[in-house]
């Protein structure tokens, strides 16, 4: 039994190796604008993007959508994952920088440079939260 | 009569057949079947500790399994039929099970597991759950107990696992006509693993294809010009921790439970579809189907025509 386990864990690592060895070279785009609206749309029923502010490095991206609704796209791996937020989402506002958490369990934090729109963008999260300014509450 | 552990007996061929797969996509140059190495640890990480699972757990199903071969109705022995005709009605049993774990969320916390990964390729495959023992899956195969040698239940059920190995990939388009009709093939089973809203919950087959053109839910491969397939789940995880990927429905359900406002709620939770909930805040996959503009099927009480 010791020697099967010994084996297939050196399976998994020679598997894994392999692939890593192959396929690191293609990291995933950098999220646009277009595809984090696109993909909001895509997962989410009856979402309907309108604006997108994306992360300097095109990791994550936030979407506003009709009737105030907002989704966070982030890419995970080589593709990316949509929430919808709502009111367990929480965000802190250092100048320009927006530090945003879904409320879910290990999915992490983003960070986005807002630029000018950081208030913006606050203010349409607050406005989700029902009220509770800089996720404070 | 002695059998040998069909999926023990695999290993080798599964790493094998993963490594071609590998050096195919790569030599292919194709976005299908593209290997992701944290995706590719974390399945493989979730198949051996299945592994692990089995054995700590394993002897629950095994002592369910002669316990109610005590109370065998006929002995049908070892001849070759019995065979053939075990691996029908286990093949059935799997469809049962399979359609239940996409329809029960206590039996969805298991096997969410196995479609967590957003690639479709061999790994997938070993995607596997810890926690199959638990939640008391093995109950589907129990009737089986009641006609045949337990060593060959175990067996063609060990069979059965081995063969879907085969069809979690997208360097295989599609095989013979015939082929198609009668047995699981990778692009019935791409269907199943994609989440577009004309796949959820459907092509539940292990070996067989044809129990989902009998009961209904069988639904062809789209145009991939025209309709591209995307693996996962409906709510992607966003992670590759192993341990996350394990307990996260589990974690979902006692959180849903805890905060249910009635006892009938806390049961629907346990008991209801994957994305039931007591406010009608979240989407079952019938909503996302009815949203996307798709109507249930009838129910066909006969073989639907080949595609």
């Amino acid at each position: 039994m010791l020697v099967q386990s010994l084996i297939s864990i050196a399976g998994i690592a020679f598997i894994v190796g392999v692939a890593w060895l192959l396929f690191r070279g293609s990291p995933p785009d950098a999220l646009t604008s277009n595809e984090a609206k696109a993909l909001a749309a895509r997962d989410l029923t009856g979402f309907v993007p309108a604006d997108a502010l994306v992360s300097a490095e095109g990791r994550a991206a936030l979407v506003a959508g009709a009737e105030g609704r907002l989704a966070l796209v982030r890419r995970h791996g080589d593709h990316a994952v949509v929430r919808r937020l709502g009111d367990e989402a929480r965000m802190q506002r250092d100048g320009a920088a927006l530090r945003l958490q879904t409320g879910e369990r290990m999915f992490g934090a983003v960070i986005l440079d807002a630029g000018e729109d950081a208030a913006l963008w606050e203010s349409r999260l607050t406005a989700l939260t029902k009220g509770t300014p800089g996720g404070s509450a | 009569m002695d059998l040998p552990d069909p999926v023990a007996l695999a290993v080798p061929f599964f790493i094998g057949a993963m490594l071609l797969e590998i050096l195919f996509v790569r030599a292919k140059g194709r976005p299908a079947g593209h290997y992701e190495w944290r995706d590719t640890a974390t399945s493989l990480l979730m198949g051996f500790g299945s592994t692990v699972a089995g054995l700590l757990t394993g002897g629950v199903f095994v002592a369910a399994a002669l316990f109610v071969a005590q109370f065998r109705v006929v002995e049908v022995g070892w001849a070759w039929w019995a065979f053939l005709l075990c691996f029908l009605l286990d093949d059935l049993a799997y469809y049962a099970f399979h359609r239940a774990a996409h329809r029960v969320r206590w039996f969805w916390a298991s096997h969410v597991i196995h479609h967590s990964s957003q690639h479709y390729n061999l790994s997938t495959a070993l995607r596997q759950t810890w926690t199959g023992t638990l939640s008391l899956s093995f109950i589907f195969s129990l009737p089986l107990f009641l006609v045949f040698e337990p060593a060959m239940v175990f067996f063609c059920s060990g069979a059965n696992l081995v063969y879907q190995f085969w069809i979690h990939t997208e360097s295989v388009k599609t095989m013979p006509r015939w082929f198609e009709y009668v047995f699981n093939t990778p692009s019935h089973h791409r269907v199943h693993h994609a989440t577009n809203p004309r796949c959820l919950d459907r092509n539940y087959a292990g070996m067989l294809i044809i129990w989902d053109r009998m009961f209904g839910t069988f639904e062809p491969e789209p145009d991939p010009e025209t309709e591209p397939l995307r693996y996962g789940i409906v709510k992607n995880l966003g992670t590759f921790n192993p341990f996350w990927v394990a307990a996260h429905e589990w974690v979902g359900i006692a959180e849903d439970i805890w905060r249910a406002p009635s006892w009938r709620a806390k049961f629907a939770y346990l008991l209801r579809e994957p994305g039931w909930s007591h406010d009608g805040s979240r989407e079952t996959s019938d909503d996302i189907r009815a949203a996307a503009g798709l109507t249930e099927p009838e129910a066909p009480p006969r073989l639907q025509a080949a595609e």
